[in-house]
């Protein structure tokens, strides 16, 4: 079958009008009702420049992306077509391959410099869904794609599929709904499950890195569920104090270059700033997701084996009082 | 979808949901107290506990000493944001005290003060250093 020309429709565009509609629709379901979540006017304003930044960002560096697929696809000998089947399990695999993506966005410093911004805000509703990263492309995780091409699944059917997880994710960044039907929450990501994902409570960091399917959590161990009595406070760790879309997108950047530049540092260490999670230190004063773990666990013991710290038993919990706590930038969400 | 199209839509529906915000008060700023500004101030700062605050009067910006340390908090529409003050600099502004802080996010931070409250807010900074 000829692909060369395969097209689907840019379907992110397609659903900015239900974007914005269904964000005048939570604010006004928030007013009426005075609950299912909290808007601020600059915070919103400055998420939703964040999703104009993308869209601009995708169209003036998307051809760095589309070139990479495209020359994969000419050295490929595989092409799985373009039947139905073939997309749905495109869909699938393209989640898998979200999942990791977005597990890289949190655990490497590099990718979380990228991704950070969308969890700037300090906020949890529609507008924060769309407060996208403009400089993904300079996290190279394009790669984590390169397997789906070189398997014969279309660079044009891969876009396509990661628009419609994109447009997927939207829905779940909000409180206005409470918890989906027993089945819907066991399989699909859900607003509860990805309230947790934004939670920067010690329970919640590193969790539910799912973006359709909450099953990749449960099969690689990071699911935790929203608990009642520990409601997801939204933000990172340490908030940045700025509404400027310009700073939001690069203080992070900013931060690992100014981390390389300090004196008395190695080539190692440079590197490690780059690649270790965010929150590490070369001189160990650092703390990272791991040490906000432990710690909490110290001050709470009968948090030890409950959701979210199933791996911080009362052992490690006394073993990390005598460390000092973390620095200044321990902001691994 | 054509991009002027695109366009069109995102201006007049940015600005719908602006005007939205402001008919339904989401604009408001929060104002502090003091208890509120110890919790905001830990809940920001994971493992410090806030030993001293000095609220403005206008509850928009709190001193508060910390494990040895002074760190500013100011209010951020619903929300606030905490700098530690070490190797900030400070000048007085008419409307307050205007903070310069070593950090891209937030570089400079103009905290509104009285006149009286100034006298107080300098060399507590002034010190932090």
């Amino acid at each position: 079958m000829d692909l060369s020309q395969l097209t689907y429709p840019d379907v992110v565009s397609l659903a900015v009008p239900l974007f914005v509609t269904a964000i005048l629709v939570e604010v006004t379901w928030i007013f009426v009702k005075g609950r299912g979540g909290r808007y601020e006017s600059r915070d919103a304003m400055t998420s939703l420049a964040m999703g104009v930044g993308n869209v601009v960002s995708g169209i003036v560096l998307g051809f760095i992306t589309f070139g990479f697929f495209m020359w994969l696809w000419r050295i490929t000998p595989l092409d799985l077509g373009s039947s139905w089947w073939v997309v749905a399990l495109c869909f699938v695999l393209d989640d898998l391959r979200y999942y990791w993506v977005h597990r890289f966005g949190h655990r490497v410093r590099w990718v979380w410099a990228s991704h950070v911004n969308h969890h700037s805000s300090q906020h949890y509703n529609l507008t924060t869904a769309l407060r996208q990263t403009w400089t993904g492309t300079f996290t190279f995780m394009m790669i984590v794609r390169a397997p789906l091409v070189l398997l014969g699944f279309h660079p044009a059917m891969i876009l396509f599929v990661g628009g419609l997880n994109l447009i997927y994710q939207f829905w779940i960044h909000t409180e206005a709904i409470g918890k989906m039907p027993r089945w819907f929450e066991a399989v699909m990501n859900t607003p509860s499950h990805h309230r947790v994902h934004h939670g920067r409570n010690p329970r919640y960091l590193d969790a539910n890195y799912a973006g359709v399917f909450i099953v990749w959590d449960k099969l690689f161990g990071t699911f935790v569920p929203e608990l009642e009595e520990d409601r997801p406070d939204y933000g990172l760790v340490h908030n940045i104090g700025t509404f400027n879309p310009l700073r939001v997108a690069f203080h992070e950047w900013v931060a690992i270059f100014r981390d390389w530049a300090q004196p008395g540092i190695t080539w190692r260490d440079r590197l490690l700033y780059a690649v270790m999670p965010p929150g590490w230190r070369h001189d160990g004063t650092g703390g990272g997701s791991e040490r906000l773990k432990r710690d909490y666990v110290a001050s709470h013991p009968e948090a030890a084996g409950t959701p979210g710290f199933e791996a911080y038993g009362p052992t490690s919990a006394s073993a990390s009082i005598a460390s000092p706590p973390p620095g200044p930038r321990a902001q691994s969400r | 979808m054509p991009l002027w199209l695109l366009g069109i839509i995102v201006v007049v529906g940015l600005t719908a949901i602006w005007v939205f915000m402001r008919l339904y008060g989401f604009d408001k700023s929060l104002k502090l107290t003091h208890e509120m500004a110890g919790q905001e101030f830990t809940t920001d700062n994971p493992g410090l506990v806030a030993e001293d605050i000095v609220l403005a009067r206008s509850g928009q910006a709190a001193l508060i000493r910390a494990a040895g340390d002074t760190y500013v908090l100011w209010v951020m529409g619903q929300d606030v944001a905490t700098h530690n003050l070490a190797r900030a600099r400070v000048t007085e502004a008419p409307e307050g005290v205007t903070l310069r802080l070593p950090d891209f996010a937030a570089p400079k931070v103009t905290i509104h003060l009285t006149d009286d409250e100034k006298r107080t807010w300098l060399p507590l900074i002034e010190a932090a250093n």
